[in-house]
């Protein structure tokens, strides 16, 4: 019944409970019902609301310190690449094999299917721009003439690549980069 | 990696012996401060040397540091030696307390176990992974791979988010400078570098106002919130601006205290150097000048050379932002684009939904744990000590200033919907997060425990 509760309104729930139980109590015990209900009142929340954080700390901590000795520490010795693989996935593969066909800084358009302004679409570009940079299809394309075509998720990439240009890198049919015929890349 | 931080914090450290003469500069305490005065120090040199087109590389920064670290130095000199000696402030006064009882230590101890295994975690977790933050790679991350790459910032207007301050790209592009070659994993060391510098001073600063008791449940208090440890270990701009703006607030709270004018003068530089953080920054600054007035209006004491303090409390700070502000009118850069006045909407029919998104985002969700609500219940509980301690009156003041700029700009600005995100309110909440534990701390302290 409680499966789908918010579990932060069961814990307020309960702290209004331990209260009601708390007020019960003092109306009980006391004759004089009125001098020091509020603070009584008051006091007593805080101490149930910091019972229940301490609880809830115990659970966090417990859940961390099993998710480091669990993920963390297998981690330190996988490589940075290997890491940076599992995270940003082809993006960050295709970067950096096109780093390694075509070097130095370079304007780039990128052409792509996705949506770059949203979602998925829009992480994929970035991770895209920021491992790619010195290639840089954000900043300097705004500047300096296009040198370079990035064609990123791009179906059937090749037909795409603009008059001028040639491919130098070609990922599956989806990803191609090419240069301008004009300005040799050292590769 | 002791050159890329031994030099900003060198410089932090000559600036605040500059500041405080009598402190010892090597304390933790004067060094988490110094650990913030010098990456704004290095933000700030930076800053001016690409404005200035001169290339941002390691012997021009260090030079100007150096520059900056002299005048500072002779500043210094010119208090301790030329002059009488500084009266040493009273900053390290600390409250006894009562003979502490069995159970009283077993907490402390339990607090400090708790408080060493989180610290232990931020800094391998955030050693651990690389870079990943969305902010980071499509905007503060990039940036600092630009001005890497091209040693300048000639090129600013184009820069993704444009209008955005400068102060994390700087330093990770220092890092990177230093090591001469980009580096995705390692440059995440300033990160848990400023979360430990902002316990250590919060820590400090509960220490002078509490016992050594209240200040560890301070923190181990502060580390029940999960956003705040993960900012510890991701490379997102909010755990700096956290660290400069909760300061401002302690430094002005140690002003009032000490009426010692280095604290008003370290407030306008941590202001300024939060600024040149987050646009947040600028904003931020309204709440700086109500607690500055507020001060003034309510103790006699603190009005003596008035006009020299409001100096002392204004120049620093407009001179950190103010620069980088006119660079970027004088570039064609909008110069604040989240503060965007929107006047296509009803803003009544607004005001319900932010706040609803509020309540959601401070009650129900595990970023704060169930800090806020434990705060008001403080509040309820100890309304009397509003009335009684202007320190506390001052943090509940600022608490609710900061919560009216941001409901402010949810209701008035076209940032309405970005704010109100999932993943954006909790980090502009995260700005002023730990004042809400400061005030369960004093409005809970009592002496004999």
């Amino acid at each position: 019944m409680l499966g789908n509760t918010h579990p932060y309104i069961l814990l307020y729930a309960s702290i209004a409970v331990s209260a009601v139980i708390l007020v019960c109590v003092y109306l009980l015990s006391k004759n004089n019902v009125k001098a020091g209900l509020y603070s009584f009142f008051a006091r007593n929340i805080f101490t149930v609301g910091l019972i229940m954080l301490v609880l809830s700390v115990l659970f966090q901590t417990v859940y961390q310190i099993n998710h480091y000795f669990k993920d963390d520490l297998k981690l330190l010795r996988v490589p940075l690449t290997t890491k940076k693989t599992g995270i940003f996935k082809t993006p960050y593969e295709f970067a950096v094999n096109a780093k390694k066909t075509v070097t130095g800084s370079r304007s780039a358009e990128l052409i792509t299917d996705m949506n770059i302004n949203r979602g998925g679409g829009a992480t994929a570009y970035h991770s895209l721009a920021y491992f790619l940079y010195p290639i840089d299809i954000k900043v300097r394309p705004a500047y300096e003439p296009v040198d370079t075509c990035i064609m990123f998720y791009k179906k059937n990439a090749v037909k795409y690549v603009p008059e001028g240009f040639y491919p130098v890198y070609r990922s599956g049919d989806m990803g191609v980069v090419a240069i301008r015929k004009e300005k040799p890349c050292r590769f | 990696m002791v050159f890329i931080l031994g030099v900003p914090v060198l410089a932090g450290a000559i600036f605040y012996k500059c500041l405080f003469p009598g402190e010892n500069p090597f304390s933790p305490g004067s060094l988490s401060v110094s650990f913030g005065a010098g990456m704004g120090i290095l933000g700030q040199v930076m800053l001016y040397t690409g404005m200035f087109h001169r290339g941002i590389n390691i012997l021009n920064v260090t030079f100007w540091m150096g520059t900056a670290a002299a005048v500072c130095l002779l500043v210094y000199l010119r208090k301790c030696v030329l002059k009488k000696p500084a009266a040493v402030p009273d900053t390290g006064r600390t409250l006894p307390g009562a003979r502490a009882s069995l159970a009283v230590k077993v907490l402390a101890a339990c607090a400090t176990v708790y408080i060493a295994t989180y610290v232990f975690y931020v800094f391998m977790h955030a050693l651990t992974l690389p870079v990943f933050g969305w902010d980071t790679i499509a905007s503060a991350g990039f940036k600092a791979k630009v001005i890497f790459n091209e040693r300048s910032i000639r090129h600013l207007k184009y820069f993704p988010n444009a209008s955005f301050p400068l102060q994390l790209p700087f330093m990770m592009a220092w890092f990177n400078i230093v090591l001469g070659k980009w580096n995705d994993q390692y440059v995440k060391i300033f990160f848990p570098l400023v979360f430990m510098s902002f316990v250590i001073v919060f820590y400090g600063f509960l220490r002078k106002c509490t016992t050594r008791m209240w200040a560890l449940l301070g923190v181990a208090l502060l580390f029940s919130s999960n956003l705040f440890i993960a900012h510890g270990t991701i490379s997102y701009r909010d755990l700096l601006m956290l660290y400069y703006n909760v300061c401002c607030i302690m430094f002005l709270l140690e002003w009032s205290r000490t009426k010692d004018d280095s604290y008003l003068v370290l407030t306008s530089f941590f202001a300024g150097f939060g600024a040149s953080t987050k646009l947040e920054g600028y904003v931020y600054v309204l709440v700086y000048i109500l607690l500055f007035t507020m001060f003034l209006a309510m103790k006699n004491e603190l009005r003596k050379g008035l006009a020299a303090k409001c100096v002392k409390f204004s120049v620093p700070a407009l001179s950190m932002s103010l620069p980088f502000v006119l660079y970027k009118a004088f570039n064609g850069v909008m110069v604040n684009q989240k503060f965007v006045i929107d006047t296509s909407i009803d803003y009544l029919s607004r005001i319900i939904s932010t706040l609803l998104r509020f309540n959601e985002s401070l009650f129900l969700t595990a970023n704060w744990n169930i800090l806020w609500f434990i705060m008001i219940v403080s509040s309820l509980a100890n309304y009397k000590k509003f009335r009684a301690d202007l320190k506390i009156t001052a943090l509940a003041v600022s608490v609710l200033a900061f919560f009216a700029i941001h409901i402010c700009v949810a209701v008035f600005t076209v940032n309405y919907e970005q704010l109100l995100a999932t993943v954006t309110l909790p980090r502009v909440i995260l700005h002023f997060f730990p004042l809400s534990v400061l005030l369960i701390v004093l409005l809970n302290y009592r002496a004999e425990v």
